[in-house]
This record gives C-alpha cells, structure tokens and sequence, in this order.
C-alpha cells in the first residue's frame, strides 16, 4: 500500500513538474545547460565489440560558440593518432583530415551517419546541435532515471536534424542535463546513450561518463572526459579548415 | 649492409635523442602470389620511422625514414606483360633480339632506404609556409586526380599514402574557409622546376579550387631511346560537396603542350551511405589522352601504363562498395571498367583490425579482357598486408 502510495506521489510530483514547464521551456532549459560558450576537454573512448574485443581511443575535443564549432583532435592510439574533425555550423559541415594523406574532406551528408573511427558514435551524433532548432520537441512525461527526476521528450528531426526518425531523450528535472537517449530508425530501437558520473564543474553539471550501447550489433562505446575546462579563450582560427594541417 | 647500420645508427641516435622527438611509425608486410599453376609470389618488409618536433607553437619538424626489403620475385621484364602481337612489332621496329630488349625493361626490387618526407612548418596569422620533402595531395577524385602535377596514382590502392615531394608550399588564407597557395617542387632549373598556384573557397556546402600549374613535362621515344621534353600548361578546377544527400566531387584539368597536342582529363564522382553502413560509390574519368580504340595503344602507352599509371583507354568506370560486415571488418569490392576496350579489373578487400595498432588486409586482383586491352595484362593475384603501428 504504502509503495503505492509513494508510485503515485512520484507521478504526481512528475507531472506537477511538467505542468509547471511548457515543452519549449524545457528545451530551452537544456539548450542553456548543455551549450557552453567554450571548453576543452581530454576524452577516452573505448569501443567494446558484443565479443568483448576493446579499442581505446584518446582525443583533445575543442568547442566554441554554444556548440557551434567543434574541433576533435585524436592523440592516441598511433594508428588514428593526428586525424582530426572539424564540425561547424552546429555540425552542419563536418571536415575529416589525417595526416596520413594530408588531405582535408568535406563530409557530404549521408557521410554523418557513418560510424566515427568504428565507434557506436556517428560524426551526427558527436556533433553539438541545438534541441530547439533541430528537432519538434514533444513532453510524454516524467521517469527516473538512476534515481534522477527526469523529463521524457520525443524529439522527431527537423530537416535540418539528424537522420534518426525519432529519439526519445530524458533530462535532468532540476539540473537539466540529458540523462539518456534513445535513437530510433522506424520505429526500431538503435541505440542507447546513458550518461553517469555526473558533477558540478565551474557552477556546469557535467556528465562525465557516456555509454553509446549499440541494441542491433551489440557492441558498446564508452566516453570518458577526463579533463574539461569551460568558458576559457579560444582563437578563431583553430576552427578553421586552412588550420587542421597544422602539425 | 650498409642501409642496415645506417638504420641502426638513426634508431640509437634517435633513442638517445627520444626527449627531444616525437618518435613513432609502422612496420607494414605484404606477401602477394599470382594466381597460377606454380605461383610466385613477392613480398615486401617496410619499416616507417617518424620523427616529430614542435620546435614552438608556430615552427614544426616532421620527418620519416623508409626502410624497405623486397624478397620472392624481385625481378620482372615489362615485356612479358604486353600483347604478344604489340611487342612482335616492337621488336621488328627496334631490330632488337628478345633477349636483349627484354634487358632492357626489367625492374629490379632493391632493397632501399630514403629519406621519404622531411620538412619544416612555419605557422603564422596571415601565412603558412612548408620547406622540405613533403606529402602533396590535391584534387577531389579518389581514383584518378587529372590535376596533380605532382603524383602518380595506383588505381588498385588509391588511398595508399604518397611519396614526398621536394617543395616549397605557401598558403595564404584570406578568409575563415578560402585560401591561395602556391607550390614550387624544385628542379635543375626554373624550366624544370614544377610550379602551382591554387585558390580554394568553400562556399554553399561545397570545397570549390581553381588551379594552374607548370611544369616541363618528359618522355621517352621507345624506338630511338632518345629524350624528350615539352612545357606542359595546367588549368583545372575542382569541386566537393553534398546534392540532395549524395556526395558529388569533379576534377576538370585542361592540359596545354608546348609541342604535343592539348588535352582535357576529368572526373565525376558520387557516394552514398545507407542507414546499415552501406557505402557506394562511382567515379567515372575521362582521359583525353587515351584511346577509344584497343588497336591504337601504342607501345609507349604500355610503358607510361607500367610506369607511372597513365590509363590506356579514354573513357573509365570506377565502382565502389564497402560494408562492416562484422565489427571490426570491413569488405569492400571495387570494379574498374576500361569502357572502351571492355576489359574490368575486380578488387575484393577485406579489412580487418586485430588491435589498437595492428590492422590486416587481404586482397585480390581478378581481371578479365580480350589479349590487347589494358586490364587483360593484369595478372590476377592474391595478397596480404599486416601492418602494426608504435
């Protein structure tokens, strides 16, 4: 009974939360959250194939402008070590260039879906975006997750989105940061992004940990950030395409 | 002997010198076998040292050492590979034994070592300039690029990375996406030194560059052995982007010879990749310097086929279909197609990556045409490259 009691206070207590918000209020909320005017960050990832073979990678990644231009730069293992991507307009353009052929190359659309160094991550899905101008946002409610309040929306791509036909994401009630996603292609489930080790870094709460569980092949990608620093100066220039030849 | 402890000479001063340079590079094994009754096979042992030093935010040095050893078939005549009907002729036009011709055009293996890329970055705001022995790459097509002046390409890996070139590169950005460049690959002379201006621009989604280059192009007379030379004048234009979701690149040179006729040379490409990883692609090129007709390759043809992979034909089909069949695997097929002789080469490629830094391919060359067409001479093939990193 009294467990019953407490499921009903919790739904109560969710959809008071919703009420008080609108949906593009929310949106907005974890636009504010998420888009910082700049950061550096060291991040590994670790790709885990559904046989248990693991592929770490390391990289500096470099964001400036709310997310607007992004910049990774691998610094390990030697094989990847050097190539560098380059996002801007919100992920828009995308350039890839390696060094090992000292060439730069423009990522033509359909290019964004493909997967980025064999990770569960695709380049759209690294790329920084904006929830409010790329998607029509939908409140189903509220959920727990890991014992965190959270807003479950249904965001349906905008032409100018990503090519998932849906993904359902779940944000932080108070602190407004998205605790996972799913990604969805007609109506089937492809993939689950969950966030974890979530801290409070420079007045911004960070999640530290990310785990990109791909549901059809099995494997999984985690993303650790190891170092992050915001809103410090960052010239222009390095987001440039004439820049990521630089040695 | 010598290349050896000169090797181990650089890798004990390098070691001694390890806190000062970035030292890494790769160790990369191919063994290929001819398929037929009693194969050969060829193998090849390439060791890679890089060198890297920041020597300040805006001076970079970067340099590698190739050590490279070939075993198996080392050596082969490029007669054995033209239509026995072309080289009959040739032989009747030179007056020339077999035997001695066949001297001739043999290529040798050697093992080797070399200084393949060395050279300094110097970064500033308004200006980058690079001096040395350097990596050139330039143009949008994949398998053919008709305005580098600077490279032959290997239609059969075309991703492969490419020698460096002695050179002098200047770029000068004028916007946050546009640039003009120029680059001068030194020669005896200014008359033989290779030159290039280029301006890049991106601008609607697309990598739009404008070229010209020069350069004092040579070529053998096959028949009186003598040299020859030519001013050969470069106009290209290039452009990538996306239409409607597809990938679309072009490659247009126009080539203009101060003695020989002028030609043009361009390519066409498109990819897609589906919402599985599915990737396609397409490339057709025209080649202006090729012919339409089998019958009318040339015996000089042959030999800028075998040297630096001049097509024969003028009109190519390039397909490409590449697929993660596992993780961690790739299999990926590529066709070839001679239009004009009809002749195909068929390249099946499974990658495969065994750790962080070690990679294995396999591969094979299976090729099909009539006894003069230029995919016909093809031997088909198998091999497999492991290649580990540190």
């Amino acid at each position: 009974m009294i467990k019953k009691i407490i499921l009903v206070l919790t739904m109560m207590t969710g959809l008071l939360l919703a009420a008080e918000l609108s949906v593009d209020e929310i949106v907005k909320k974890i636009d504010q959250a998420e888009q910082v005017e700049s950061s550096i960050s060291k991040v590994k990832q670790i790709i885990i194939t559904s046989s248990g073979k693991k592929r770490t990678l390391e990289m500096e990644s470099f964001s400036k402008d709310k997310n607007d231009k992004q910049l990774m730069i691998y610094t390990a293992p030697v094989r990847v070590k050097g190539d560098k991507i380059l996002m801007l307009n919100d992920g828009d353009d995308i350039w890839f260039y390696t060094p090992k052929t000292d060439r730069v190359r423009h990522l033509a659309s359909h290019a964004k879906k493909r997967k980025v160094q064999g990770s569960d991550f695709s380049y759209e899905d690294m790329s920084g975006g904006n929830l409010a101008e790329d998607y029509n946002c939908k409140l189903l409610g509220t959920e727990k997750i890991a014992d965190r309040g959270c807003y479950k929306l249904e965001l349906s791509p905008k032409p100018s989105g990503p090519h998932y036909s849906k993904l359902i994401l779940w944000a932080d009630t108070e602190r407004f940061i998205t605790m996972r996603i799913d990604y969805y292609e007609n109506n089937e489930l492809l993939k689950r992004l969950t966030m974890s080790d979530v801290h409070n870094i420079d007045d911004r709460w960070v999640a530290l940990k990310m785990v990109m569980k791909n549901l059809l092949e099995g494997g999984e990608t985690v993303m650790e950030i190891t170092e992050i620093e915001f809103d410090i100066e960052i010239e222009d220039n390095i987001f440039t395409t004439n820049n990521l030849k630089k040695h | 002997m010598k290349q050896f402890l000169l090797l181990l000479l650089i890798i004990t001063a390098t070691s001694v010198f390890a806190v000062e340079f970035d030292i890494f590079g790769y160790y990369e094994n191919q063994t290929s076998s001819v398929l037929k009754n009693n194969p050969d096979f060829f193998t090849y042992n390439k060791l890679r040292l890089d060198f890297a030093k920041e020597i300040s935010p805006d001076i970079s040095f970067n340099s590698n050492i190739v050590f490279q050893t070939y075993h198996g078939m080392t050596s082969v005549s490029l007669l054995d590979y033209l239509p026995k009907e072309l080289l009959a002729d040739y032989l009747q036009e030179t007056g020339m034994p077999i035997n001695d011709l066949k001297k001739e055009y043999v290529i040798n293996s050697k093992d080797e070592m070399f200084l393949d890329n060395a050279f300094l970055s110097l970064y500033q705001k308004h200006f980058n300039l690079r001096i040395g022995k350097q990596q050139i790459a330039l143009g949008t097509g994949y398998a053919w690029n008709p305005s580098d002046i600077y490279n032959a390409k290997n239609i059969l890996d075309p991703t492969y990375e490419k020698k460096g070139v002695n050179a002098i590169k200047l770029e000068i950005p004028f916007s946050s996406e546009g640039m003009i460049s120029s680059i001068v690959a030194i020669g005896e002379n200014w008359e033989k030194t290779t030159k290039s201006a280029h301006l890049k621009q991106f601008l609607f989604g697309y990598d739009f560059e404008l070229s010209y280059a020069r350069e004092q192009h040579s070529w053998v007379d096959y028949i009186s052995m003598n040299k020859n030379a030519e001013d050969r004048d470069l106009i290209a234009f290039s452009f990538s982007g996306a239409l409607f979701e597809i990938g679309t690149w072009s490659e247009t040179a126009f080539n203009k010879l101060s003695d020989s006729d002028n030609y043009f040379q361009g390519i066409i490409g498109a990819d897609f990749t589906f919402e599985n990883g599915l990737y396609l692609m397409s490339e057709y090129y025209y080649n202006g310097l090729g012919e339409q007709d089998e019958s009318d390759y040339q015996f000089a043809d042959w030999m800028n086929l075998f040297a630096d992979g001049t097509n024969l034909g003028r009109d190519y089909l390039y397909l490409g279909e590449s697929y993660p069949i596992a993780e961690l695997i790739e299999w990926s097929n590529y066709l070839i197609v001679n239009l004009n002789d009809k002749s195909f080469t068929y390249t099946p490629w499974l990658s495969f990556s065994i750790n962080d830094n070690v990679d294995f391919d396999l591969t094979a060359n299976i090729s099909y045409g009539n006894d003069h067409s230029e995919f016909s001479q093809f031997e088909e093939n198998i091999a497999v490259r492991l290649k580990v990193y540190f």
